[in-house]
Formats: C-alpha cells, structure tokens, sequence
C-alpha cells in the first residue's frame, strides 16, 4: 500500500517536472526499434522509443541537437561494454591500480562512444536535426522515420 | 524557464553595466598617463640660456658702459593648454564605450534568442553550475530511478525526480541545488530494490551510475575514485 503510494506521489511530482522543465519528445513513426541521442548542452540522453510510441528527454535552455542510430548497433556496444565491466568489477574488493584505472576508462568511453555514434550518423542525410529551447518556445519534438530504402531519418519541430 | 529569462536579462544588464565602468576607467586612465606622458617628454626642446642685449634700463647698470652680453634665464617648459586634447580624449572613450556596450548588447541579445547563451553557462563560468546525475541503464530490463533532495528547509519543498529507463538508455539529470540527496534505483514498479545512494552534490559535480546485472557502478567523474570497493554503491564512500 506504501509502496503504490510512493509511486503515484513520484508519478505526480515526475508530471509537474515535466510541465515545468525544458523538454523534447522523440516520436518513433517507425515499425522497428530506434534508438535516438539527445544533446543539449552536458545533458545527454539516448532514448529508445518503441515503434508508434514516444519518450521525452529532458534538455536545457539553448540549442538541442537528435540523432537517429541503429538500435542494433548501440545494444551491440553497449552489451560489450557490460562483459567488460562486469569482468572488471566482478573482484572490487581487490582491484589493482590498473584494473581500477581501466574500469574507470571505460566508463568515461560510454560517453565518448555516444558521441561516436552521433559524429557517424551525421554523414548520414537526414539522421540528425537541431533545434532550440528559449523563452518562447519551452519544448521540442523530433519525428523518426524512415525512407523507402531504410535509411532512417530525424525531423525537428 | 520563464523564471530564468529575467534573471537572464538582469545578469546581461549586469554585464552591460559592468563592462561600461571599465571602459569609462580604462578611458579615464588612458587619459591620464597621456596627460602624464606630455609633461614629462615636451614636444620640443626646452630654450636654452642665449646671448642678447637686456632690455633698457634692466637690469640697473651702476655704470655707463658699453652694451654688456646678458644672458636671458632658461625658460622652463610652459606645457600646452589641456584643455581641448582632454576632451577629445574623453569623447573617443565616450563613443568607445558606447559601440562597446552596442556590440555586446547585439551580440548577447543574438546569443540569447538563438540558444547559445543559456543561464546555465552563465552559471558555470561563474562556477555555480547545476551538478549532473548519468545514469546508464546496462541492465536488461527497464529499471525506475528516484531522486530526492533531503537536506530541505522545514518551509520549502524538496527537488525531487522520477525516471523511467529502458534497458541500455542513457539519461543525464540536472540538479540545481548543492546538498544531500537520496538516489534509489528499482524495477519498473518503483521502490528501491536495486539499491540506493545517499550522496552529496556540489555545483559542477558530475556523478556516473552504471546499473549492472549484479551491482550498480557508481564514479565521480570530474574526481574518480581511488580504490575499486568505492566503484560500487554497495560499498562506495560516495554513497555515505
């Protein structure tokens, strides 16, 4: 009973949040999984919409930028990522300066990774967009879709 | 966000303010050492002592006798008038001042209206920066994850978030306000159930969670942690 109350106080105060902070949806029009990076500023999401449906990320005042990437490509990476962090973590308690330096790298290169990801689907026509948060217009929305080949696509509003 | 653009403003029009008193002192101060320079290095040289004749009758001559050379005393330097050069001086600084403040005016309000400038970056040249929360859900199932604030004024609210997160999403929070904060990481029905953090945040900080399989990864990002237990919530001195 406690725990249903905590939620719905969370799901009210989560709604409020979002009425009052800075926001962009991304929209997936696609019948696949995609996977979207939102950058604004040093707030980074990667979202993961699932086809017809929508998810928001929060974003700073100023200008935003969405890229569309393969879902596959960041799973495969990411799940990688976590056989090595696993390994690294498995014996915490007695790590030696160099399995601590190397785990410590690996989380910094999640974020470096994201940005490759980003910097690739850029020489792709249309897989990314900008846009910006001011005064005036407080949120914004990026449509995925996809071309009749499968390139996929990004469309700021 | 309403409530930054008139903070926003009032911090350019600080700024304006801010950058006309320097350039009316740097103006001022121009003006003064070229004052300075112009009396310490004259123009031309200064007259030399001549030989000439006195004028009649100066000075008294006890005896009638033939003209005697006279030496005129070396006049010093009578510096110019300043006068005009002053004023020119303070009316170049005066237009300077003013195609200064037009400029950063014209570019701040551009800035400002096309995004670049935010009051976040204000903040963080200022050094009072929001602190950040990564968090990278590499679980397998989509995980929630709530953030309380819990060192709050008995008359004010606490900063709160709720988030949900897909397997392998990635979500990077803002939190405005330095202070203790509680992070607890679930499954999708809420709760704490994967574990919690109790840290505190400084202005600028930027904080890494990892949720694993097994354990949830935590790092300071800006200040990484010495020793692999703190790599871990469970045992990590970031989360005491």
């Amino acid at each position: 009973m406690k725990r249903k109350y905590l939620v719905f106080l969370f799901a009210v105060l989560a709604l409020i949040l979002v009425g009052c902070t800075p926001s962009v949806s991304a929209i997936n029009q696609t019948s696949f999984p995609v996977r979207v990076v939102i950058v604004s500023g040093k707030l980074r999401e990667v979202l993961s919409p699932s086809p017809g449906e929508s998810s928001t990320a929060e974003v700073g005042d100023g200008a935003w930028t969405a890229t569309v990437i393969p879902d596959a490509g960041w799973i495969e990476y990411a799940k990688a990522k976590r056989a090595y962090l696993n390994e690294l973590i498995a014996n915490s308690q007695n790590m030696t300066g160099q399995e601590l330096l190397d785990t410590i790298q690996a989380l910094k290169e999640i974020a470096t990774q994201m940005a490759a990801f980003e910097e690739a689907a850029r020489g792709t026509p249309g897989a990314s967009c900008s846009g910006a948060i001011t005064d005036e217009v407080g949120f914004g929305e990026v449509v995925i879709s996809a071309a009749p080949d499968g390139t996929l696509l990004a469309s700021c509003k | 966000m309403d409530m930054y653009g008139p903070t926003l403003l009032l911090l350019v029009a600080g700024g304006l303010l801010l950058l006309g008193i320097i350039v009316t002192g740097l103006v001022v101060l121009i003006v003064v050492l070229a004052r300075r320079q112009r009396y310490a290095q004259p123009a031309y040289p200064p007259v030399q002592a001549t030989p000439g004749y006195p004028p009649p009758g100066y000075p008294p001559q006890p005896y009638a006798a033939s003209p005697q050379p006279y030496y005129y005393p070396a006049q010093a330097y009578a510096p110019r008038s300043g006068g005009s050069g002053c004023l020119k001086w303070l009316a170049c600084g005066c237009v300077m001042m003013f195609l200064a403040v037009a400029v950063v005016g014209a570019g701040g309000y551009f800035a400002y209206t096309s995004g670049i400038l935010t009051l976040d970056n204000l903040m963080e040249l200022a050094g009072m920066g929001p602190a950040y929360i990564e968090i990278d859900n590499f679980r397998d199932e989509p995980i929630t994850v709530s953030i309380v604030q819990l060192d709050v004024a008995e008359d004010d609210y606490p900063i709160t978030a709720f988030y949900e997160l897909n397997s392998f999403d990635i979500k990077v929070s803002t939190i405005g306000e330095a202070g203790r904060y509680q992070v607890d990481f679930g499954f999708s029905g809420g709760g704490a159930d994967l574990g919690t953090c109790i840290l505190t945040l400084s202005g600028g900080d930027q904080i890494q969670f990892v949720p694993l399989p097994d354990q949830i990864v935590v790092n300071d990002v800006k200040d990484p942690v010495s020793t692999g237990s703190d790599l871990v919530v469970s045992t990590s001195s970031l989360c005491r």
